[in-house]
């Protein structure tokens, strides 16, 4: 089943469109009931268990009893049921962890020590600003540099140096001065642009792409995935949240 | 920003009067403007449609997003909340050698940091080893103590993944993100190649194009491969 925070999320289209591909039932927390570290959905004939729940929930609401107390979105006592073994989540609990933005930068080093293998595809160049060197280069050079908080995401708490007002990036010196640990800068990019059909012409702008990763039995990604466009002229941001459009992506045969 | 050496974009159809070429790679044209050989097809069918006829084009994808309620929603913002999400009309292009690539190396990736994760909630050999420091990991605002020792099953712990590449101006894809909670969007891919297929059926028909459409499949066998019947073998 697919367990969405419902109708308000911003992807809700996408909950119950997935539910619908995939002829899953589309719960919401108050649907869930845990009884003896089992987890059961409430139906009109009664109650049924659940093997594998397929969340769109942060895990911070996944479990009043875990997590925020405050959540109305997960279910009491889920966390349990799934520390018993009893339920399977995707994804995991606590994976947020490994895409922090900060530990990013050491991804490749992780490629290395469990693989033994150089990275396929590369990083972008990340500093940490922790560290008192790197710290001290970013600030100097602010204004060619984006700087990105570590646990946002979506094009939220960022700075993109170039296009940056000077209160602006005071404000994101002082922030950086208070708490290092939460954030990163990296070099301005210049993504790659595609051409896009804007008002009866066509003209091009920055684009990126999202693969989307499954893994299961083995790991399958579907080809292509989601190219995001940043269809304000100029702009290098592609988020949604942020004037971002998409446009479809074809993989070619051979 | 513009160099001498794409003059020849003066020589494109009116339809690419505004389009400019700098040090950005550029998906459709190569450095001498000339469009790269995957994009061809699409270059001349675009130029044997009259601005009408695209703009008639364009209208019909904007109806079927609408009608089939394909929107999103934008907090904080004075103009509502609930938009159409914004699509634009032609493809991207990926050629099957920058497929082979980029899928090698998001494999790669994702066995990673799936190993890498099984190890921080038991043993954290990584951090023995100094590799990672342990205090980085352990101060991640998605750091969670409740995780140690827990065995998940299959030992996957991320089975969903939406990761964020960008391509640099030497025509190199990068990762910019590693989206391991819960991504979104694979729906607008789903419903993009619907829309197109409906919109340009001569042009989609003549590129050899992978299909997509078999996402949400793979999305319940994935599911249900974490199923208890299948729990049975966890350590």
């Amino acid at each position: 089943m697919l367990l969405t925070p419902g109708v308000y999320n911003s992807a809700y289209f996408e909950h119950t469109y997935l539910a619908r591909q995939m002829g899953i039932e589309l719960v919401e927390g108050r649907d869930l009931v845990v009884h003896n570290n089992i987890v059961y959905m409430r139906t009109t004939a009664g109650l049924r268990r659940v093997d594998v729940i397929y969340r769109r929930i942060d895990d911070d609401f996944v479990d009043p009893l875990a997590f925020r107390p405050d959540s109305i979105l997960g279910s009491a006592g889920l966390l349990n049921a799934y520390r018993a073994g009893n339920v399977a989540l995707a994804n995991a609990i606590g994976t947020g962890v490994a895409d922090d933005k900060a530990l990013y930068a050491y991804v490749p080093a992780i490629i290395r020590y469990y693989l033994g293998e150089e990275p396929i595809i590369g990083n972008v160049e990340t500093y940490l600003l922790e560290d008192a060197h790197q710290r001290a280069y970013v600030l100097d050079n602010i204004e060619k540099l984006v700087i990105k908080a570590v646990g946002e995401s979506g094009g939220y708490g960022m700075l993109i140096g170039p296009h940056s007002t000077q209160p602006q990036r005071d404000e994101f010196k002082r922030a950086v001065l208070a708490n290092p640990r939460n954030y990163i800068a990296q070099p301005t990019l210049s993504l790659s642009r595609a051409p896009c059909f804007i008002d009866g012409a066509v003209e091009p702008r920055h684009v990126d792409l999202r693969p989307y990763i499954l893994y299961g039995e083995d790991i399958q990604i579907v080809p292509g995935g989601l190219t995001r466009v940043a269809l304000r002229r100029g702009s290098l941001v592609v988020n949604s949240s942020q004037g971002g459009g998409s446009k479809d992506t074809w993989v070619l045969y051979d | 920003m513009i160099g001498h050496d794409i003059v020849d974009l003066a020589q494109l159809p009116a339809l690419f009067k505004h389009y400019f070429l700098d040090s950005a790679y550029d998906e459709m044209f190569d450095r001498r403007g000339q469009p790269r050989e995957h994009y061809r097809p699409l270059f001349q069918r675009l130029n044997e449609f009259s601005p009408a006829t695209l703009r008639q084009r364009q209208q019909a994808a904007d109806i079927t997003f609408l009608n089939q309620g394909i929107t999103f929603t934008v907090y904080s913002s004075d103009e509502g909340t609930e938009r159409i999400f914004p699509y634009d009309l032609l493809p991207r292009i990926i050629t099957s050698d920058e497929w082979a690539i980029i899928e090698k190396g998001l494999k790669q990736r994702i066995t990673a940091l799936n190993l890498f994760l099984n190890d921080i909630y038991h043993d954290g050999r990584i951090f023995t080893d100094n590799v990672v420091p342990r205090a980085l990991v352990y101060s991640c605002k998605h750091f969670r103590r409740e995780m140690i020792g827990l065995n998940v099953p299959k030992d996957v712990y991320v089975a969903i993944i939406g990761t964020d590449l960008v391509r640099l101006e030497d025509g190199r894809f990068v990762v910019l993100e590693d989206n391991l909670r819960v991504p979104s969007g694979v729906s607008y891919m789903l419903a993009n190649r619907q829309v197109i297929k409906n919109v340009f059926p001569r042009l989609f028909s003549s590129y050899n194009v992978r299909p997509i459409n078999h996402y949400g499949q793979v999305l319940l066998s994935t599911l249900r491969s974490f199923a208890r019947i299948h729990r049975l073998s966890r350590r």
